[in-house]
């Protein structure tokens, strides 16, 4: 049922897209609401700059992280895996994380590895721990968030240890899914060369290029499966980027909560890497207090826009949603502890 | 194995194909026209090329096994030993969407033209007077009001502490200079470091390039000339600028590329004070080559 909405929302969604980019390529007015007849070509091409730039930028990881999990697809058997993972939540979720500081992957190439792993048998939390704590753990993230914060060091430090812990503690609460909720993969697209390949896995007489055939067109697969909905998050991105005005919303941001708040809410809307939202929250720092731009660093590395559309790729709708809305309670929880901790370290 | 299934897959192989080269395509033709730069930074540059390198060679072994499939075909010789999985029925309407979010988005980025973003763009991200990292409390005693030796004179000017000495040895270096250049290097620590410290460069001439922007926070006769920072990509942009007030700030239209030069004072926009540039020469120019600005990482290392 679940999943039969959600083909009619895709397909909503790619004719919605169709009609924005025939009005795009025609820079005609919109036929519809007067608000939006102010729309000039102008604004359609800062959409087409957003849209272009996020598709381009994502496209590496993305392909890095098909090709790596058609490598494990084809080459680690299913077996190995088991041994590795630790028996104990607690211990499992901690490798997770600690996972995420010696494989610096950005979140878009997390996704398809990561789905890979947990069809081999990986449990669903220990996974998501790692897709949650890697963007904001790894090295890269953190030197970024230092120098963003040239004078005010202790915000990379404190980004770190508060994403990893908010991941650890989703992680945990997820460990305790059982029974029907324990697989929260949507069922696997029928692959046209899942036999194929197997085929080939189990022949080594067949000749090294079909073999090297068959692990390409199983990369297209997955690359075409992911892309679909990396297109569509860069380019609902890119739209709510060029029609939303930071002004606005910050009227929305009052008070200490309302920052908290507000502040995630953007870093969801805005779906930046890892890598360079450091910058962005810095620009807020005379504007909302520490704990604050803490929401803003941790919860959008975690789950953002263009990443919800992207593990929808992977993940049943209900997980991906019971995992929002675990997400979006330990950071705020988190992040306003440790903005009251600040304040009181302050004064 | 029908016959039609086979050819089903040989075509969904072709297309498939083409939207791979079309992806890598689309980026060698913006790295060969130099427009690369528009969407991302020359730091990720790199691998999105190698994306779309590895994209081609994909491409390419998919033509070669439709080209084997075609083979396998006309032989008509594939039996169940094959190997082969049967293709999954697919209705038109999917076939249709996977067009649509490919081939389409794709056809648009080759027809339209590359821009930059602007100062509508500004507005909605909220401009940046103040440089990059907000106002730093600094622990030093400002009340020195006995006349200090000349040495201290620019100690006197800069105080700071460790985190900010950075922006202070940064300061001393622009102070000594007759007209203070903002260039594409640095622009954003080089605007940080004026606005830490105000005081010291009021009175000070300097030179600045960059597209004319307004909104209703900005006084009469007053224009900002703004920049746009990139991290990895276009989305990540932040404008920053500085306040110029010129006679004529109504000849220029909003998205004008100027170079503008003068001399500094401060003043209050929206309760925050900034430097502003009183401007006594500006002209019209190209806009830059590259549009944007990037924070240099060695800054302070």
């Amino acid at each position: 049922m679940a999943n039969a909405a959600y083909k009619w929302t895709l397909t909503l969604s790619a004719a919605l897209t169709l009609a924005l980019l025939y009005f795009i390529a025609t820079e005609r007015q919109m036929p519809w609401p007067d608000s939006l007849s102010g729309i000039g070509a102008d604004q359609w091409q800062s959409v087409k700059t957003v849209f272009v730039s996020l598709f381009l930028e994502a496209l590496p990881f993305v392909l890095l992280g098909v090709l790596v999990s058609t490598v494990l697809h084809l080459f680690v058997p299913e077996t190995a895996l088991a041994r590795l993972i630790p028996r104990n939540p607690l211990l499992g979720v901690l490798c997770a994380g600690l996972l995420g500081v010696v494989l610096p992957v950005c979140e878009c190439g997390m996704i398809p590895v990561v789905r890979r792993l947990l069809r081999k048998g990986m449990p669903a939390y220990i996974g998501m721990t790692y897709i949650l704590a890697a963007p904001i753990v790894n090295p890269v993230t953190v030197l970024a968030t230092y120098s963003a914060f040239r004078t005010a060091p202790e915000m990379a430090l404190y980004r770190t240890v508060l994403g990893f812990a908010a991941a650890a503690a989703v992680g945990l609460l997820l460990s305790r899914a059982r029974g029907k909720s324990s697989n929260p993969l949507k069922p696997d697209a029928p692959s046209l060369h899942a036999a194929a390949a197997d085929h080939n896995h189990h022949a080594p007489h067949r000749a090294p290029s079909s073999r090297l055939l068959s692990y390409c067109s199983h990369a297209a697969d997955e690359f075409f499966e992911m892309g679909k909905f990396l297109m569509l998050g860069a380019f609902l991105t890119a739209v709510i980027q060029t029609f939303v005005s930071r002004g606005e919303l910050i009227e929305l941001g009052g008070g200490a909560f309302g920052s908290h708040l507000f502040m995630m809410g953007f870093a969801y809307v805005i779906s930046l890497c890892s890598t360079s939202d450091a910058f962005v929250a810095a620009s807020f720092s005379g504007v909302f207090p520490a704990g604050a731009l803490l929401a803003f660093l941790v919860y959008g590395p975690m789950v953002d826009f263009k990443n919800t559309l992207m593990l929808l790729s992977a993940f049943k709708a209900r997980f991906v949603l019971r995992l929002l809305v675990l997400v979006t309670a330990v950071v705020l929880a988190a992040s306003l502890l440790a903005g009251w901790l600040l304040e009181s370290a302050a004064r | 194995m029908t016959q039609r299934t086979n050819r089903k897959m040989i075509a969904r192989h072709l297309a498939r194909a083409v939207v791979l080269a079309g992806i890598g395509l689309y980026v060698a033709r913006l790295s060969a026209v130099g427009n690369l730069g528009l969407y991302i930074s020359p730091r990720m540059a790199v691998y999105t090329k190698l994306a779309a390198a590895a994209l081609y060679l994909i491409a390419a072994a998919l033509v070669y096994q439709s080209l084997k499939e075609w083979d396998v075909q006309r032989d008509a010789g594939c039996g169940e030993a094959c190997g082969h999985a049967s293709a999954p029925a697919s209705p038109w309407l999917s076939q249709l969407r996977a067009v649509v979010l490919f081939a389409l988005p794709l056809a648009l980025f080759f027809l339209t033209p590359d821009t930059t973003i602007g100062s509508a763009m500004a507005a909605r991200k909220g401009m940046n007077l103040s440089g990059g990292t907000a106002a730093h409390a600094i622990k030093t005693d400002s009340a020195a009001t006995s006349a200090p030796p000349d040495a201290n004179e620019l100690d006197r000017l800069f105080p700071h502490d460790s985190l900010t000495k950075p922006y202070a040895d940064y300061g001393k270096l622009l102070y000594a200079k007759p007209e203070i250049e903002i260039k594409d290097w640095r622009y954003l620590e080089t605007l940080t470091t004026l606005n830490f410290f105000p005081d010291s460069f009021v009175g000070r001439r300097a030179e600045v390039s960059g597209f004319v922007y307004r909104d209703d926070t900005i006084g009469q006769g007053q224009f900002v000339l703004g920049r746009f920072a990139i991290q990895c990509c276009a989305a990540d942009a932040i404008p920053y600028g500085i306040v110029v007030e010129s006679t004529d700030a109504a000849k220029y239209a909003n998205d004008d590329w100027m170079t503008v030069s003068g001399t500094f004072a401060k003043t209050t926009i929206d309760g925050a004070e900034v430097l502003l540039l009183k401007a006594d020469a500006a002209t019209k120019i190209e806009p830059a080559k590259d549009p944007y600005v990037y924070p240099d990482m060695d800054f302070g290392v």
